[in-house]
């Protein structure tokens, strides 16, 4: 990308090499999970009518599918991305706690990778229980997330000597976006750690016999919420800080930025039991308050959609578009130089549908239709395989290879990734919306009777719908293995030239300066009080009613798991 | 609704009902069906195994042909099935045994007694009375070719495991 280098940055070849680290070692895991995902959509059209292929099941692959992609993935970039950020903009991190953090999340890695490759571990990547999974699971989850709170923690010190010698100074925005990411991820791992740590850990090694499991699934859900917008801050900050920059453009507006990502920091949370609408022992009063914050929380997306489209267009009218849609002509869709513009550009166009559809999902009486169908993971694909996706897997490229030194191999190919992904992602989601409004389950080996002619349990009209699925989920592999194709013949190319950090970095266009967001205090302040308020009543519904607790069952036995069967 | 076990998720396909069925607690939702039809209700949450196959069909009838049905409700040869079939269900035996032939995960009981059968090891055996109690009191150690080894041993008297081997004689 020929792009105005405003500044490169030697960094210390430690950081260098655990940056690389956590990029690379994720998109190689990321080949497994993409490829159980072209088996699920075969399954699930019934072009396979077994338990396990290749000795991989399918509730097995599932869960490696959704553990990989979902949670290590995007931990380890945002993890990555944040390091560079905050080298970028502030200054030097403490490399022995770095390390800490990167030891962490890699054993933790390995420990969860091992328990569901070893097939103990098939509870998929929301682990409800009472389907329990090896503690090894629960302890390489723990390890990970412990892992990236050491890494936000050894931000913090370097963010004061900043603010210290840089008085009265607007915290640079990328800044902000990636305190907001990791703010919103403790907020959202503190009640996950507690089931974890304090319910199923000891559950799992047999200490205690019965867990808690609507207060669990509570947990789990105040957790899962707001781990969306964890995944979706990074990608928001890039398309703040670069994209108006790749696409030829001024940022509109500084000030819509932070607003953004303050506003998730206050709403990202209070909204979990918009997953629970068809649970007992919540009431309706509650559910009703988070719905209700959900619709709040759309809002910054709404802000940013309509900020970056104002920001693009900028740039295409200062190179001459003119008319009322004649901007839309002169953007560097298929320019080699400015590939990132697609990653971005993509993204943001597959989450108008991700955006619209979650507000579905958040609708009580819509959500009675489409809950646990296909339709949720046709929403899910659209926000987290859409824009996260593109952006993290695009960054992934442009940080690997700016800091190795090496020349992008391949790039006509690589500029075609993004517009074939959505191409498939498009497809994909269309056929699993349909099927799901006609009730076909989620989470389900369809192949072995509902896709299965031999099978009384037959539904020969959802056949349609998963044909799209198949057809999609193709095309989405086909585009993924064009990254990886670029990613490593990049990776194993020769350096042309000293490898060095460097970030697109956009001007903005209004450079407001409102005083209510350059601090983040009245936001955390408000955003702890709107917690204590949303979820107080809640758990203690769960915790005061009397229902029994659940003794532990692996998925393989209908009966649950005692002494006498091990 | 509620559940004994795990959790499950209960759609009724065509409708919206739909109920996350939670271990410990009783979900509800009322819904009005005016037509007269089968519906299907299927699971929609993973549940461990068997998920993909718990499925069951609701039959919506007018009042007159309801009527009618009602004696018929009562399976005319009560007793010893009856007791059987309340046995089975107590010791979570159709969750992977059926009664009427079909597959599931393990072997269906309708013709076991018997019946000539490879196991998982290789030997061939006749599922005659000795080998029943044994399959019966002891899962691992005859897992049939075929099925995995996923049997827990049940708790059952010696009484129990009498009637049920007489029971697997008469179910051909």
């Amino acid at each position: 990308m020929e792009l105005p280098n405003e500044r490169r940055i030697e960094i210390e070849p430690g950081l260098k090499r655990m940056i690389l680290i956590e990029l690379i070692l994720p998109t190689a895991l990321l080949v497994l999970g993409i490829y159980h995902g072209l088996m699920q959509v075969l399954y699930r059209a019934g072009h396979i009518h077994t338990r396990k292929v290749l000795g991989l099941e399918y509730y097995q692959g599932l869960t490696l599918h959704g553990v990989v992609n979902a949670i290590v993935f995007t931990t380890f970039f945002a993890v990555a991305f944040g390091y560079a950020v905050i080298r970028f903009y502030l200054g030097r991190v403490n490399m022995k706690v770095a390390w800490l953090s990167f030891t962490l999340m890699i054993v933790g890695t390995l420990l969860a990778a091992a328990a569901i490759l070893s097939g103990t571990s098939s509870v998929l990547y929301t682990f409800y229980p009472p389907l329990r999974a090896h503690p090894a699971f629960y302890i390489g989850l723990t390890l990970v997330v412990v892992g990236s709170w050491i890494a936000f923690f050894n931000w913090l010190p370097v963010y004061s000597a900043w603010k210290r010698a840089h008085p009265g100074e607007k915290t640079p925005l990328a800044v902000v976006g990636i305190f907001a990411a990791f703010i919103v991820w403790l907020i959202a791992t503190i009640p996950v750690a507690i089931e974890i740590i304090f319910m199923l850990i000891p559950w799992s090694f047999g200490w205690v016999g019965t867990v808690n499991v609507p207060l669990a699934r509570m947990l789990f859900w105040f957790f899962g919420h707001p781990l969306v917008y964890f995944w979706l801050l990074p990608t928001y900050v890039m398309y703040y800080t670069m994209l108006p920059k790749v696409s030829g453009g001024k940022l509109f507006s500084d000030f819509a930025g932070r607003l953004t990502f303050m506003w998730l920091i206050l709403y990202s949370a209070p909204v979990g039991i918009h997953h629970q609408f068809t649970e007992p022992g919540i009431s309706s009063t509650w559910k009703f308050v988070h719905a209700f914050f959900t619709m709040l929380v759309a809002v910054p997306s709404f802000a940013t959609a309509f900020v970056m489209a104002a920001s693009m267009e900028l740039g295409a009218r200062e190179r001459g578009a003119s008319g009322l849609m004649g901007w839309w002509k002169k953007l560097p869709y298929f320019d080699t130089q400015r590939w990132l513009f697609g990653y971005f550009f993509c993204g943001l166009f597959i989450f108008i549908f991700g955006g619209v559809t979650g507000i579905i999902n958040a609708s009580y009486n819509l959500d009675t239709v489409v809950h646990n169908t296909s339709w949720l993971p046709a929403h899910f694909h659209q926000t987290v395989a859409g824009p996260v996706f593109l952006s993290y897997i695009g960054m992934s490229l442009f940080l690997v290879a700016r800091l190795t030194g090496k020349e992008i191999k391949l790039p006509r190919m690589n500029v075609w990734v993004p517009y074939i992904w959505t191409l498939g992602i498009m497809i994909f989601s269309t056929g699993l919306f349909i099927s799901g409004a006609h009730g076909e389950p989620r989470r389900t080996n369809m192949g072995l009777t509902y896709a299965n002619p031999d099978s009384p349990l037959y539904h020969g009209d959802w056949k349609l719908p998963q044909m799209l699925g198949v057809l999609g989920g193709t095309i989405m592999t086909i585009a993924a293995l064009m990254f990886f194709i670029v990613f490593f013949a990049t990776l194993f190319t020769r350096s042309t030239k000293q490898g060095a950090l460097e970030l697109v970095v956009s001007e903005p266009y209004h450079d407001e300066n409102v005083r209510a967001v350059q601090s983040f205090m009245p936001w955390l302040v408000a955003a702890a009080l709107l917690l204590v308020i949303a979820y107080t009543p809640p758990i203690v519904q769960t915790l005061r009613s009397n229902f029994p607790g659940a003794p532990p069952y692996t998925p393989d036995r209908p009966t649950p798991i005692n002494t006498s069967n091990p | 609704v509620s559940t004994p076990d795990v959790t499950h998720g209960l759609i009724l396909l065509g409708t919206n009902l739909n109920l996350m069925v939670v271990p410990g607690v009783v979900n509800y939702a009322r819904v009005k069906l005016d037509e007269a039809r089968t519906y299907q209700l299927l699971c929609h949450e993973y549940c461990g195994t068997g998920h993909e196959r718990m499925a069951a069909n609701l039959r919506v009838v007018d009042a007159a042909t309801f009527a009618a049905a009602k004696p018929a409700a009562t399976p005319p040869s009560a007793g010893q099935g009856d007791a059987m079939t309340k046995l089975l269900e107590a010791k979570d035996c159709l969750t992977c045994h059926s009664i009427d032939g079909s597959d599931g995960i393990g072997p269906t009981f309708k013709g076991m007694f018997g019946r000539k059968t490879k196991l998982k090891d290789g030997s061939a055996v006749t599922a005659d009375e000795k080998y029943l109690r044994e399959a019966i009191l002891d899962p691992s150690k005859t897992v049939v070719d075929g099925f995995d080894d996923v049997m827990p041993k049940p708790e059952m008297t010696d009484e129990e495991v009498n009637a049920l081997i007489e029971y697997l004689k008469n179910l051909k």
